[in-house]
């Protein structure tokens, strides 16, 4: 699975769960958390969801908002513990 | 209230009181099957029965000594209670032990209590003649049989002088994997609180009381039994079994003997709503209602809502919910709604819970977290918040400790010098007043009522922030039908570095062979990150009826901890983060 259809799986989860919008038109580099449009909070679901999508764990340590403020950093961090 | 009842300084005083008064009025009905089979007894005869057993006890003991209850519910457990009082001795009711499991905290009891006597029934001592075979503590003990008891023998009572301060009963705490904790209540203690009860809930001259709680519990002793035979109204008992075998029989018991006072946790009151048919409805009259107490267990007003909808044509109104707030070292009772007036409740931002600040939000609110007032006290009591690490008092919009000062706080813990400073005679650090007692609850006062937040040593402390496990179990249970409600814990463990959220759910009965556990704990880690913001551990699903209670049905989570921590639970499907590099297992 490349970044993209990580992203495109990633999107979809967030709009509709977390944003509660699935028409949402998030941007690849939109800052989620910073900008206030998800709270800190919700990583935890981000978290689960990496869990039981993509079969990896992500530390909480690496569940920060500094490390998970956009899509692409998301995608980033999964795909390099999918290679791992 | 009644002035002649209330210059009384004993319960003995006043049983006694409505015995000469009215003495045919009835007392008590206990409905054998729950529902037709009626045993009644009169004040008089309540009085003249519980004379004899107290003559039969001072034969058998002294004044002072300690008696083991080990009663079902009935009118036998009734006179016997009465009768450790006729004689002034020390009653501790407890539940009979029908497992072997439920044995080692009796045998602690006994022990720490020095029981000289054990009364019960004949049938009980049939079923636990095991316990005098298999264990030392009850060598020397000394038996009394209630069916063996001569009522004949009521005048060779020795009536003892009323005494406020001695001890009435002992009260032992559930404790959960530590030795248990006998409360000292005294008959002061229990005419406040029973005052403070009547007052709070208006048990008046035309209350009726219907209850099904145990009778070794706290709230169904107190204010399921104590609090009618205080008014000298009647009083309509089934055991707890009759009631969970069929949650109808409790209403329709109110309906039929028009009770208008009643208690229960809130999961009896969301048992009623899941369980009772559109059949039995039809035949239900709560109109007449003035009081169903809502306590012991955290108090849900989305339960309280559903029950008013369900019940609503048979004329339950929602002002009756009487929320209340107690615990066993305040002699139960703590607070409970302002008579006159529906149950207040505000709602909260959840995320500022868990730093312990009050930050109000509309119900609309993604982080809304209502929490139900529990009233005030009815006798004056000194209820404060306090900062549980400083002792000093908090500010207004802070959540911290409730300590409490009043009539109705017990004495202490039986020959526990230490604890018992510690617990019932705290400072505040700032003023130096006290003595408090300090309950181990986190709360908050808002509008002049007591709102609960949770057991301090129940919660889970993860990042700084704090959890109430009861809000985590709420959320497993409604996040998947294969999970048996009431029915999980959550708790912490230490791994040396930081705390971890586990949780363990047992299943329903009928999903116990299911073939897709996984989803089930998917389900539960989802549900909990989504509504918490906090990752699971461990998530652990068991068989049915296999999570540890306690005696009156309340989780014990350092016990499930323990079994978790010892690999000893009845494990269907069990799901763990994994273990990281450098990380011991």
């Amino acid at each position: 699975m490349d970044q993209n259809e990580i992203k495109a799986k990633l999107r979809q989860f967030i709009c509709k769960e977390i944003l509660n919008n699935a028409d949402y038109p998030l941007k690849d580099d939109e800052a989620l958390i910073t900008s206030g449009l998800m709270d800190s909070f919700s990583l935890a679901q981000v978290g689960v969801f990496a869990e039981l999508e993509f079969n990896v764990y992500i530390p909480d340590p690496e569940l920060t908002v500094d490390r998970m403020n956009t899509l692409n950093d998301m995608a980033f961090r999964i795909a390099e513990k999918m290679s791992a | 209230m009644n002035n002649d009842i209330a210059s009384l300084k004993t319960l003995m005083d006043v049983a006694r009181y409505h015995a000469t008064h009215h003495p045919d009025q009835v007392a008590y009905v206990y409905l054998e099957d729950g529902e037709s089979d009626e045993h009644s007894i009169t004040f008089h005869e309540l009085d003249r029965q519980a004379r004899a057993f107290a003559a039969h006890l001072q034969t058998v003991v002294k004044a002072g000594d300690r008696a083991l209850l080990l009663y079902p519910s009935g009118l036998e457990f009734i006179v016997a209670f009465l009768g450790c009082l006729y004689a002034d001795v020390i009653a501790m009711p407890t539940t009979v032990p029908h497992l072997k499991r439920s044995t080692p905290r009796l045998l602690l009891m006994m022990k720490d209590a020095e029981a000289h006597v054990a009364c019960t029934t004949q049938g009980v001592h049939e079923k636990i003649k095991f316990l005098a075979e298999e264990n030392v503590e009850f060598q020397d003990i000394r038996w009394v049989i209630s069916e063996e008891v001569d009522n004949d023998g009521a005048e060779k009572w020795l009536q003892p002088e009323s005494q406020p301060d001695n001890i009435a009963f002992l009260q032992y705490t559930s404790g959960s994997t530590s030795v248990p904790k006998g409360v000292m209540i005294t008959n002061f203690n229990l005419l406040r609180t029973i005052q403070d009860l009547q007052i709070g809930v208006q048990f008046e001259d035309d209350s009726v009381m219907v209850s099904w709680l145990p009778i070794f519990h706290d709230m169904g002793l107190i204010f399921g039994l104590l609090t009618p035979l205080y008014a000298g109204r009647p009083c309509y008992i089934m055991s707890p079994v009759s009631f969970l075998e069929r949650p109808f029989r409790w209403l329709n018991a109110i309906s039929t003997h028009t009770g208008t006072h009643t208690a229960a946790p809130n999961f009896a009151y969301e048992l009623c709503v899941r369980k009772i048919t559109d059949e039995e409805k039809k035949e239900l009259d709560l109109s007449h209602m003035v009081g169903a107490v809502n306590a012991a267990e955290p108090v849900r007003l989305e339960t309280m809502r559903e029950f008013t909808k369900t019940f609503t044509p048979n004329g339950f109104r929602y002002e009756m919910f009487m929320p209340g707030y107690g615990l066993a070292e305040a002699t139960v009772k703590v607070s409970n709604k302002k008579p006159g007036q529906a149950p207040a409740h505000c709602i909260l931002d959840a995320n500022e819970i868990q730093k312990n600040k009050l930050v109000f939000v509309p119900e609309t609110d993604p982080n809304a977290y209502p929490n139900i007032g529990c009233g005030w006290t009815s006798i004056g009591a000194d209820i404060r918040i306090v900062n549980p690490a400083t002792n000093k008092p908090c500010p207004p919009d802070e959540i911290g400790e409730i300590w409490v000062q009043s009539d109705s706080v017990a004495q202490g813990y039986w020959k526990r010098p230490e604890v018992s400073k510690e617990v019932f005679h705290a400072q505040l650090a700032d003023s130096g007043e006290g003595s408090f007692l300090r309950t181990g609850d986190m709360g908050f006062i808002h509008d002049g009522e007591l709102y609960i937040a949770g057991r301090i040593k129940d919660m889970v402390i993860i990042q700084g922030r704090n959890y109430y496990p009861q809000d985590i179990e709420l959320t497993m249970e409604k996040c998947h039908p294969a999970l048996r409600p009431s029915c999980g814990a959550a708790f912490a463990i230490d791994d040396g570095e930081a705390e971890h959220l586990i949780v363990v759910h047992e299943v329903r009965r009928e999903f116990r062979k299911m073939d897709n556990f996984k989803e089930v704990a998917d389900a539960i880690r989802m549900a909990v990150a989504k509504n918490h913001g906090l990752r699971v551990h461990a998530a652990v699903l068991i068989t049915p009826s296999t999570i540890h209670k306690t005696t009156s049905g309340k989780i014990q989570r350092s016990a499930v901890r323990e079994a978790f921590q010892g690999n000893s639970l009845d494990v269907l499907y069990e799901w763990r983060a994994p273990v990281l590099p450098g990380k011991p297992g």
